[in-house]
Protein backbone atom coordinates (compact mmCIF):
# COMPACT_ATOMS: atom_id res chain seq x y z
CA UNK A 1 0.00 0.00 0.00
CA UNK A 2 1.42 3.72 -0.93
CA UNK A 3 -1.00 5.28 1.95
CA UNK A 4 0.84 5.91 4.61
CA UNK A 5 -2.14 7.19 6.76
CA UNK A 6 -4.53 4.36 6.70
CA UNK A 7 -8.25 3.52 8.16
CA UNK A 8 -9.34 0.59 9.78
CA UNK A 9 -13.36 0.22 9.30
CA UNK A 10 -16.02 -1.58 9.08
CA UNK A 11 -19.25 0.37 9.63
CA UNK A 12 -20.59 -2.43 11.89
CA UNK A 13 -19.04 -2.82 15.29
CA UNK A 14 -17.80 -6.03 17.01
CA UNK A 15 -15.84 -6.80 13.89
CA UNK A 16 -12.58 -6.79 14.80
CA UNK A 17 -10.85 -3.07 13.95
CA UNK A 18 -9.65 -2.81 16.80
CA UNK A 19 -7.59 -6.14 16.99
CA UNK A 20 -6.85 -5.50 13.49
CA UNK A 21 -5.36 -2.21 13.64
CA UNK A 22 -3.46 -3.52 17.13
CA UNK A 23 -2.13 -6.28 15.26
CA UNK A 24 -1.01 -5.04 11.88
CA UNK A 25 0.07 -1.78 13.92
CA UNK A 26 2.49 -4.04 16.12
CA UNK A 27 3.48 -6.30 13.10
CA UNK A 28 4.20 -3.43 10.80
CA UNK A 29 6.59 -2.04 13.35
CA UNK A 30 7.91 -5.43 13.99
CA UNK A 31 9.01 -5.09 10.09
CA UNK A 32 10.80 -2.03 11.16
CA UNK A 33 8.50 0.81 10.09
CA UNK A 34 8.13 3.58 12.85
CA UNK A 35 4.30 3.07 13.43
CA UNK A 36 1.37 5.13 15.61
CA UNK A 37 -2.02 4.06 15.79
CA UNK A 38 -4.59 6.26 16.60
CA UNK A 39 -7.52 5.72 18.87
CA UNK A 40 -10.81 7.87 17.57
CA UNK A 41 -13.71 6.04 19.28
CA UNK A 42 -13.82 8.93 21.62
CA UNK A 43 -15.89 8.11 24.81
CA UNK A 44 -15.21 3.86 24.05
CA UNK A 45 -11.74 4.10 24.64
CA UNK A 46 -10.24 0.72 23.65
CA UNK A 47 -7.39 0.35 22.08
CA UNK A 48 -5.03 1.27 24.92
CA UNK A 49 -6.31 -2.01 26.70
CA UNK A 50 -6.06 -3.97 23.62
CA UNK A 51 -2.22 -3.23 23.17
CA UNK A 52 -1.83 -3.39 27.25
CA UNK A 53 -1.11 0.59 27.17
CA UNK A 54 -3.95 1.55 29.73
CA UNK A 55 -1.50 2.60 32.77
CA UNK A 56 0.35 4.66 30.41
CA UNK A 57 -2.29 7.03 29.42
CA UNK A 58 -1.60 10.52 30.31
CA UNK A 59 -2.64 12.70 27.51
CA UNK A 60 -4.98 11.59 24.31
CA UNK A 61 -6.02 12.86 20.81
CA UNK A 62 -8.12 15.22 22.25
CA UNK A 63 -5.73 17.14 24.58
CA UNK A 64 -3.84 17.42 21.41
CA UNK A 65 -6.71 18.82 19.35
CA UNK A 66 -7.53 21.18 21.85
CA UNK A 67 -4.12 22.27 23.09
CA UNK A 68 -3.65 21.00 26.30
CA UNK A 69 -0.03 19.15 25.24
CA UNK A 70 2.16 18.82 22.74
CA UNK A 71 2.00 16.18 20.54
CA UNK A 72 4.99 14.23 21.26
CA UNK A 73 3.74 14.22 24.84
CA UNK A 74 0.38 12.17 24.01
CA UNK A 75 2.61 9.52 21.88
CA UNK A 76 2.59 6.50 24.10
CA UNK A 77 5.90 4.13 23.09
CA UNK A 78 5.18 0.79 23.40
CA UNK A 79 6.72 -1.64 26.17
CA UNK A 80 8.03 -4.29 23.55
CA UNK A 81 8.80 -2.36 20.32
CA UNK A 82 9.74 1.14 20.47
CA UNK A 83 9.01 2.05 17.58
CA UNK A 84 5.33 1.52 18.21
CA UNK A 85 3.28 4.37 19.62
CA UNK A 86 -0.14 4.69 20.09
CA UNK A 87 -2.12 7.87 20.48
CA UNK A 88 -5.22 7.20 22.73
CA UNK A 89 -8.68 8.06 22.59
CA UNK A 90 -10.51 10.63 25.19
CA UNK A 91 -13.00 8.71 27.39
CA UNK A 92 -13.69 11.38 29.20
CA UNK A 93 -15.27 13.31 26.26
CA UNK A 94 -17.44 12.27 23.11
CA UNK A 95 -17.49 12.27 19.67
CA UNK A 96 -18.36 16.05 19.36
CA UNK A 97 -15.18 16.57 20.15
CA UNK A 98 -13.00 15.47 16.73
CA UNK A 99 -12.76 17.92 14.23
CA UNK A 100 -11.30 17.20 10.45
CA UNK A 101 -9.19 19.41 10.18
CA UNK A 102 -7.53 18.93 13.14
CA UNK A 103 -7.34 15.46 12.55
CA UNK A 104 -5.35 16.16 9.22
CA UNK A 105 -3.05 18.34 10.78
CA UNK A 106 -2.10 16.06 13.24
CA UNK A 107 -1.60 12.95 10.75
CA UNK A 108 0.55 15.53 8.71
CA UNK A 109 2.89 16.53 12.06
CA UNK A 110 3.42 12.79 12.86
CA UNK A 111 4.58 12.17 9.13
CA UNK A 112 6.20 15.35 8.64
CA UNK A 113 7.88 16.76 11.86
CA UNK A 114 7.74 13.26 14.10
CA UNK A 115 9.04 10.72 11.27
CA UNK A 116 6.58 8.34 11.88
CA UNK A 117 6.32 5.60 8.01
CA UNK A 118 2.89 4.83 8.89
CA UNK A 119 -0.19 5.54 11.08
CA UNK A 120 -2.92 3.90 11.77
CA UNK A 121 -6.41 5.02 12.35
CA UNK A 122 -8.93 2.90 14.59
CA UNK A 123 -12.46 4.23 13.42
CA UNK A 124 -15.17 3.90 15.28
CA UNK A 125 -18.51 1.95 14.76
CA UNK A 126 -20.61 3.45 12.32
CA UNK A 127 -21.42 6.15 9.54
CA UNK A 128 -21.21 9.30 11.19
CA UNK A 129 -19.21 12.21 12.42
CA UNK A 130 -16.85 9.77 14.16
CA UNK A 131 -16.07 7.39 11.15
CA UNK A 132 -15.98 10.92 8.86
CA UNK A 133 -13.47 12.44 11.21
CA UNK A 134 -11.32 9.20 11.32
CA UNK A 135 -11.44 9.09 7.27
CA UNK A 136 -10.27 12.51 6.78
CA UNK A 137 -6.42 12.29 6.86
CA UNK A 138 -6.67 8.94 5.22
CA UNK A 139 -5.20 7.62 1.95
CA UNK A 140 -5.46 4.73 2.34
CA UNK A 141 -8.27 1.82 3.94
CA UNK A 142 -8.36 -1.69 5.30
CA UNK A 143 -12.37 -2.63 5.67
CA UNK A 144 -12.83 -5.44 8.26
CA UNK A 145 -15.42 -7.89 7.51
CA UNK A 146 -17.03 -10.87 8.70
CA UNK A 147 -18.06 -13.44 6.60
CA UNK A 148 -22.13 -12.49 7.82
CA UNK A 149 -25.18 -10.67 6.70
CA UNK A 150 -25.03 -7.47 8.37
CA UNK A 151 -21.33 -6.89 8.00
CA UNK A 152 -20.76 -7.55 4.49
CA UNK A 153 -23.56 -4.67 4.02
CA UNK A 154 -22.29 -2.21 6.18
CA UNK A 155 -18.42 -2.98 4.48
CA UNK A 156 -20.31 -2.54 1.44
CA UNK A 157 -21.81 1.40 2.59
CA UNK A 158 -18.76 1.69 3.89
CA UNK A 159 -16.91 1.42 0.81
CA UNK A 160 -18.67 3.59 -0.76
CA UNK A 161 -18.54 6.74 1.62
CA UNK A 162 -14.70 6.06 1.39
CA UNK A 163 -14.63 6.58 -2.15
CA UNK A 164 -17.08 9.41 -2.08
CA UNK A 165 -14.36 11.08 -0.02
CA UNK A 166 -11.57 9.96 -3.37
CA UNK A 167 -9.51 7.07 -0.95
CA UNK A 168 -9.28 4.48 -3.43
CA UNK A 169 -6.61 2.73 -1.81
CA UNK A 170 -9.26 0.47 0.00
CA UNK A 171 -8.43 -3.43 0.85
CA UNK A 172 -10.64 -5.39 2.54
CA UNK A 173 -9.45 -8.08 5.41
CA UNK A 174 -11.30 -10.62 6.43
CA UNK A 175 -12.10 -11.59 9.73
CA UNK A 176 -13.47 -14.57 12.20
CA UNK A 177 -13.53 -16.92 9.04
CA UNK A 178 -14.30 -20.13 10.43
CA UNK A 179 -13.02 -22.66 7.98
CA UNK A 180 -15.19 -25.40 9.10
CA UNK A 181 -18.48 -23.56 8.20
CA UNK A 182 -16.88 -22.48 5.29
CA UNK A 183 -16.65 -26.29 3.97
CA UNK A 184 -20.14 -26.82 5.29
CA UNK A 185 -21.45 -24.16 3.22
CA UNK A 186 -22.36 -22.35 6.11
CA UNK A 187 -20.69 -19.32 6.10
CA UNK A 188 -19.95 -17.32 2.85
CA UNK A 189 -16.41 -18.03 1.27
CA UNK A 190 -13.65 -15.47 0.86
CA UNK A 191 -14.58 -15.28 -3.19
CA UNK A 192 -18.50 -14.56 -2.06
CA UNK A 193 -17.33 -11.61 -0.11
CA UNK A 194 -15.38 -9.82 -2.66
CA UNK A 195 -17.27 -10.70 -5.45
CA UNK A 196 -19.99 -8.81 -3.65
CA UNK A 197 -17.49 -6.01 -2.21
CA UNK A 198 -15.78 -5.73 -5.51
CA UNK A 199 -12.56 -5.05 -3.69
CA UNK A 200 -9.03 -6.94 -3.55
CA UNK A 201 -7.92 -8.81 -0.74
CA UNK A 202 -5.64 -8.23 1.63
CA UNK A 203 -5.96 -10.44 4.70
CA UNK A 204 -8.08 -13.56 5.79
CA UNK A 205 -7.90 -14.06 9.91
CA UNK A 206 -9.49 -17.19 11.21
CA UNK A 207 -11.16 -17.10 14.09
CA UNK A 208 -8.71 -18.29 16.78
CA UNK A 209 -9.00 -18.24 20.94
CA UNK A 210 -5.56 -17.01 20.91
CA UNK A 211 -6.86 -13.04 19.86
CA UNK A 212 -9.18 -13.69 23.11
CA UNK A 213 -6.59 -15.15 25.48
CA UNK A 214 -3.45 -12.23 23.66
CA UNK A 215 -5.87 -9.49 24.43
CA UNK A 216 -6.72 -10.46 28.02
CA UNK A 217 -3.31 -10.04 29.74
CA UNK A 218 -2.64 -6.97 27.05
CA UNK A 219 -0.32 -8.97 24.55
CA UNK A 220 -0.68 -8.31 20.80
CA UNK A 221 -0.63 -12.13 18.66
CA UNK A 222 1.32 -10.78 16.00
CA UNK A 223 3.93 -9.74 18.35
CA UNK A 224 4.30 -13.14 19.88
CA UNK A 225 4.66 -17.02 18.92
CA UNK A 226 1.78 -15.91 16.75
CA UNK A 227 -1.03 -18.94 16.38
CA UNK A 228 -3.13 -18.67 13.05
CA UNK A 229 -4.49 -15.51 13.68
CA UNK A 230 -1.32 -13.55 14.52
CA UNK A 231 0.60 -15.15 11.69
CA UNK A 232 -2.54 -14.21 9.44
CA UNK A 233 -2.06 -10.50 10.82
CA UNK A 234 1.88 -10.73 10.24
CA UNK A 235 0.82 -11.70 6.53
CA UNK A 236 -1.39 -8.17 5.95
CA UNK A 237 1.30 -6.44 6.99
CA UNK A 238 3.77 -7.54 4.53
CA UNK A 239 1.31 -7.38 2.09
CA UNK A 240 1.09 -3.94 3.08
CA UNK A 241 4.38 -3.43 2.21
CA UNK A 242 4.03 -4.86 -1.27
CA UNK A 243 5.62 -8.82 -0.60
CA UNK A 244 3.78 -11.54 -2.57
CA UNK A 245 2.57 -13.36 0.67
CA UNK A 246 0.69 -16.67 0.10
CA UNK A 247 -2.44 -16.94 1.96
CA UNK A 248 -1.72 -19.92 4.39
CA UNK A 249 -3.63 -23.04 4.23
CA UNK A 250 -6.58 -22.56 6.92
CA UNK A 251 -8.37 -26.37 6.99
CA UNK A 252 -6.80 -29.31 8.28
CA UNK A 253 -9.53 -31.75 6.96
CA UNK A 254 -9.32 -32.75 3.53
CA UNK A 255 -6.18 -32.25 2.42
CA UNK A 256 -4.88 -28.52 2.24
CA UNK A 257 -4.73 -27.41 -1.17
CA UNK A 258 -8.01 -28.48 -1.06
CA UNK A 259 -9.36 -26.77 1.78
CA UNK A 260 -7.56 -23.44 0.48
CA UNK A 261 -9.28 -24.20 -2.82
CA UNK A 262 -12.82 -24.17 -0.66
CA UNK A 263 -12.13 -21.66 1.00
CA UNK A 264 -11.49 -19.20 -1.48
CA UNK A 265 -14.60 -20.42 -3.83
CA UNK A 266 -14.78 -23.03 -6.69
CA UNK A 267 -11.43 -23.78 -8.82
CA UNK A 268 -9.46 -21.02 -8.37
CA UNK B 1 -37.17 -21.95 -2.24
CA UNK B 2 -36.02 -21.96 1.19
CA UNK B 3 -36.41 -25.73 1.78
CA UNK B 4 -33.91 -26.78 4.21
CA UNK B 5 -34.23 -30.67 4.20
CA UNK B 6 -32.06 -33.16 5.60
CA UNK B 7 -31.31 -34.56 2.05
CA UNK B 8 -30.32 -32.40 -1.08
CA UNK B 9 -30.14 -29.11 1.29
CA UNK B 10 -29.35 -26.07 -0.18
CA UNK B 11 -26.56 -24.36 0.94
CA UNK B 12 -27.72 -20.92 3.27
CA UNK B 13 -24.16 -19.19 2.53
CA UNK B 14 -25.46 -19.29 -1.02
CA UNK B 15 -28.94 -17.94 0.08
CA UNK B 16 -26.96 -14.65 1.87
CA UNK B 17 -25.02 -14.12 -1.31
CA UNK B 18 -28.00 -13.64 -3.33
CA UNK B 19 -29.90 -11.83 -0.74
CA UNK B 20 -26.95 -9.72 -0.12
CA UNK B 21 -26.88 -8.81 -4.22
CA UNK B 22 -30.18 -7.69 -3.99
CA UNK B 23 -29.93 -5.37 -0.78
CA UNK B 24 -26.81 -3.99 -1.81
CA UNK B 25 -27.99 -2.94 -5.56
CA UNK B 26 -30.70 -1.23 -3.60
CA UNK B 27 -28.60 0.10 -0.87
CA UNK B 28 -26.13 1.19 -3.99
CA UNK B 29 -28.52 2.78 -6.12
CA UNK B 30 -30.34 4.77 -3.03
CA UNK B 31 -33.64 3.59 -3.87
CA UNK B 32 -36.18 1.28 -1.99
CA UNK B 33 -37.67 -2.10 -3.07
CA UNK B 34 -41.35 0.31 -3.31
CA UNK B 35 -39.83 2.72 -4.94
CA UNK B 36 -38.26 0.52 -7.50
CA UNK B 37 -41.70 -1.45 -7.77
CA UNK B 38 -43.18 2.04 -8.60
CA UNK B 39 -40.79 2.46 -11.19
CA UNK B 40 -41.24 -1.08 -13.08
CA UNK B 41 -45.09 -0.46 -12.96
CA UNK B 42 -44.76 2.74 -14.81
CA UNK B 43 -41.53 1.20 -17.10
CA UNK B 44 -43.81 -1.52 -17.76
CA UNK B 45 -47.11 0.88 -18.74
CA UNK B 46 -44.62 2.64 -21.40
CA UNK B 47 -43.22 -0.20 -23.12
CA UNK B 48 -46.37 -1.46 -23.13
CA UNK B 49 -47.59 1.77 -24.97
CA UNK B 50 -45.30 0.96 -27.80
CA UNK B 51 -45.23 -2.49 -28.02
CA UNK B 52 -48.60 -3.93 -27.32
CA UNK B 53 -49.59 -6.88 -26.37
CA UNK B 54 -46.20 -7.67 -24.46
CA UNK B 55 -47.02 -7.74 -21.01
CA UNK B 56 -45.91 -10.72 -20.00
CA UNK B 57 -43.19 -10.31 -21.69
CA UNK B 58 -41.56 -7.54 -19.70
CA UNK B 59 -39.42 -8.10 -17.37
CA UNK B 60 -37.29 -5.22 -15.04
CA UNK B 61 -35.00 -6.06 -12.55
CA UNK B 62 -31.62 -4.35 -10.34
CA UNK B 63 -28.57 -6.19 -11.03
CA UNK B 64 -25.29 -6.17 -8.61
CA UNK B 65 -22.65 -5.43 -11.60
CA UNK B 66 -18.74 -5.53 -12.04
CA UNK B 67 -16.79 -2.62 -10.73
CA UNK B 68 -19.58 -1.81 -7.91
CA UNK B 69 -21.83 -0.57 -10.29
CA UNK B 70 -25.32 -1.73 -10.65
CA UNK B 71 -28.02 -1.32 -13.73
CA UNK B 72 -31.88 -1.06 -13.82
CA UNK B 73 -32.24 -3.26 -16.83
CA UNK B 74 -35.78 -3.79 -18.62
CA UNK B 75 -36.09 -5.84 -21.33
CA UNK B 76 -38.90 -7.31 -23.78
CA UNK B 77 -39.34 -10.04 -25.61
CA UNK B 78 -41.06 -9.60 -28.99
CA UNK B 79 -42.20 -12.29 -31.20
Amino acid sequence: MQAKVIVVTSGKGGVGKTTTTANVGAALAKLGEKVVVIDTDIGLRNLDVVMGLEGRVVFDLIDVFEGRCKLRQALIRDKRIDNLFLLAASQVRDKSALDESKMQITAKQLIEEEGFDRVIVDSPAGIESGFQTAASAAQGALVVVNPEASSVRDADRIIGLLEAREIYEIYIIINRLRPEMVQRGDMLEVNDVLEILGKELIGIIPEDEAILISTNVGNIASLGKAGKAGEAFQHVARRMRGEAVPYMALQASGGFLAGLRKLFGGGS
Amino acid sequence: MFKLTMFNRSKSKDVLKERLKVVISYDRAKISPGQMESLKAELRQVIMRFFPGTEQDIDVSIEHFEERNVRVVASVTTS
